[in-house]
């Protein structure tokens, strides 16, 4: 670090710079660096290291794009958490046939990750299990040869399974509606 | 409150490198703790101890019965055999057995197996678990369950540890440097993760808004001494600056006592008799204290840079990508004067890269640079230097520069350059 500064730069790069320094030597390097008299562009997964220095933010919003944002990393993060929650509450009160017709959202316009399409793969499977047993148990249920222990212990099975099929379903549903 | 784990006046020594001597900490159960400490005094030594890698020259460490450990080393010991989901779920657990078992059979697909497991999951309960560790592999970006651990990167290698201490959910957990290899994304998630948990927490860490947000007490180890501080971060600068204040006002007085002592020493030879020998022990210890050394006041320096003009670097629609994987499309950015930014973006998505392309050092596929003709860039990237071994810390940087110039107009030779940051003589004159 010492061997870059000494050369007298007016525009640093920096790569991770703080890795491997101690808490008092991040302090004497942050002071010098907001001293500096030039230009910085620098990459940290600090962020009280970024939020001390930088007056501005490129991010990496994937696809190659790069935007500039004003204000530092947590400013940046605070404005982009109030983005990403201000969509949601439209989207659960606008019915889903409406929801099918406005494409803007953003929910709307994205694929499902390969986690969420294995999930769903999954979702599918139990299900499908779900449901025979629930039919299974109500067979049992309407047969009439159960006795009365048997049959208390089917009806809290039967509770518990038509709630874990309506987690399911409803989990389902929240998939299949992103990758339309 | 109960006490998981004592430390009574441990002492640790590699050959003639003492690192602490006469340490006694415990650990209370729900206590968040932070270890902060210079580099090279002993913190991951202290922790290996602490988690009973190492053992102490004197002193013992004992624990609590019946309680579970969980260590995250800088460097985590797994089976390179393995693969990530045997790892991942590493456990003595039932619950997170049946969890791996679940969900291997769903990455096969086994739907036999699947359904089998159902109950079983249901008769440990272990949906909401299930649910827990989803969101950890998730978070750290664990996707790909049968890869060996041999072919990962040291990166990778250390999220899939983490991730095994957090689903294990040990009582104690002790992390060095759980910040290192995550994004920020990730370091965010683990914040939240460790302020909710239940585990009782004893870290080393430089991130200042994990000590801020997620500890609530603080030690300190300096000059070999540690010093406890029942708080925060914030907590912790306020005190640490009172106790320095303190020292050196102690120091100082000391000092001027020291003086007139030296004067009488110096009169009165023949008062040394043994009436005054318990003022001559006295003037020794005095000695003693006074000739500690004071913290260092704040130096207000400034390296002069070479002026700059009006243009800067100007970017116009900049491109480049590896193989079919796009890292910038259309990127175009006039830098003005002075001007401080942070990039920000998940592993892989061309941070460096575009650093590189900006220092020279790599060629665009598309796109115009202009830079200003009184720009001197610099660059540094954490592995880009290669110092030779049995060079001293001084002998580089005087092959760079004998003098610094300061920006008003005063000079500062390399030692003293090296000693503002913090490498006293001693240091700079050892090898690197």
């Amino acid at each position: 670090m010492l061997t870059v500064l000494i050369q007298n730069p007016n525009f640093l790069l920096l790569d991770e710079p703080t890795n491997d320094l101690d808490i008092l030597t991040l302090n004497v390097l942050e002071e010098y660096l907001c001293d500096f008299d030039g230009c910085i562009l620098l990459v940290s997964h600090d962020r009280f290291f970024m939020d001390k220095i930088v007056d501005s933010i490129f991010v990496f919003e994937g696809e190659g794009k790069i935007k500039n944002y004003p204000g530092n990393y947590t400013q940046y993060r605070q404005s982009r958490k109030k983005i990403v929650q201000a969509p949601k509450p439209k989207n659960t009160s606008v019915s889903k046939t409406r929801k099918k017709s406005s494409d803007t959202t953003i929910q709307a316009k994205r694929k499902l990750s390969f986690k969420e399409k294995r999930e769903m793969e999954m979702l599918e499977a139990l299900i499908e299990e779900l449901q025979n047993e629930k039919s299974e148990i109500e067979k049992q249920l309407n047969s009439g040869t159960l006795n009365s222990d048997e049959l208390n212990e089917k009806s809290e099975r039967f509770a518990e399974v038509i709630n874990q099929l309506d987690d399911r379903e409803l989990r389902w549903l929240e998939l299949s509606e992103i990758e339309e | 409150m109960s006490v998981l784990l004592q430390a009574e006046s441990i002492a640790k020594s590699y050959g003639d490198l003492e690192l602490f001597s006469d340490i006694s900490m415990s650990i209370h159960k729900d206590q968040k703790v932070a270890l902060i400490a210079k580099n090279g005094t002993g913190k991951t030594t202290l922790l290996n101890i602490l988690a009973g890698i190492d053992t102490p020259d004197v002193g013992k460490v004992t624990f609590t019965n019946d309680i579970s450990l969980g260590y995250l080393n800088q460097n985590p010991i797994i089976n390179e055999q393995n693969s990530v989901i045997e790892e991942v779920f590493n456990s003595s657990n039932e619950t997170v057995k049946l969890i791996k078992r679940y969900e291997k059979a769903i990455a096969e697909n086994h739907k036999d197996e699947i359904s089998s497991l159902l109950s079983e999951m249901d008769r440990l309960n272990a949906w909401d678990y299930e649910v827990r560790v989803k969101q950890i592999l998730a978070q750290l970006k664990i996707t790909e369950f049968d890869k060996t651990i041999r072919y990962l990167s040291g990166g990778q290698k250390k999220r899939i540890a983490l991730a095994n201490l957090l689903i294990n959910e040990p009582d104690l957990l002790i992390l060095d440097e759980p910040t290192n290899h995550l994004d920020l994304e990730m370091i965010e998630w683990l914040e939240e993760f460790l302020q909710r948990s239940n585990s009782t927490l004893f870290m080393v860490t430089h991130d200042r808004y994990f000590l801020d947000r997620v500890c609530n007490e603080i030690l300190e180890i300096e000059n070999k001494q540690i010093y406890q501080y029942k708080g925060n971060y914030s907590y912790f600068l306020e005190k640490r600056d009172e106790r320095i204040h303190n020292k050196n006002s102690e120091i100082e007085k000391a000092r001027s006592i020291l003086k007139k002592e030296l004067e009488w020493m110096r009169r009165t030879p023949q008062a040394r008799t043994t009436k005054a020998k318990y003022r001559v022990d006295a003037y020794y210890d005095l000695e003693e204290k006074a000739s500690q050394k004071k913290y260092r006041d704040k130096v207000e320096i400034k390296v002069s840079s070479s002026r700059l003009g009006k243009k800067i670097l100007n970017i116009h629609n900049l491109e480049k990508s590896f193989d079919d994987h796009k890292l910038i499309t259309d990127f175009t950015y006039l830098f003005k004067p002075y001007e401080k930014i942070g990039i920000v973006g998940n592993n892989g998505s061309g941070k460096s890269t575009l650093l590189n392309i900006i220092a020279g050092q790599l060629e665009a596929d598309k796109g115009k640079m202009e830079i200003g003709e009184t720009v001197v860039m610099a660059y540094y990237k954490q592995d880009g230097i290669q110092f030779k071994e049995e060079d001293t810390v001084i002998d580089i940087v005087k092959e760079i520069a004998e003098v610094v110039t300061l920006n008003n107009g005063k000079r500062m030779s390399a030692s003293q350059f090296l000693n503002y940051f913090l490498f006293p003589p001693k240091m700079q004159h050892s090898r690197v």
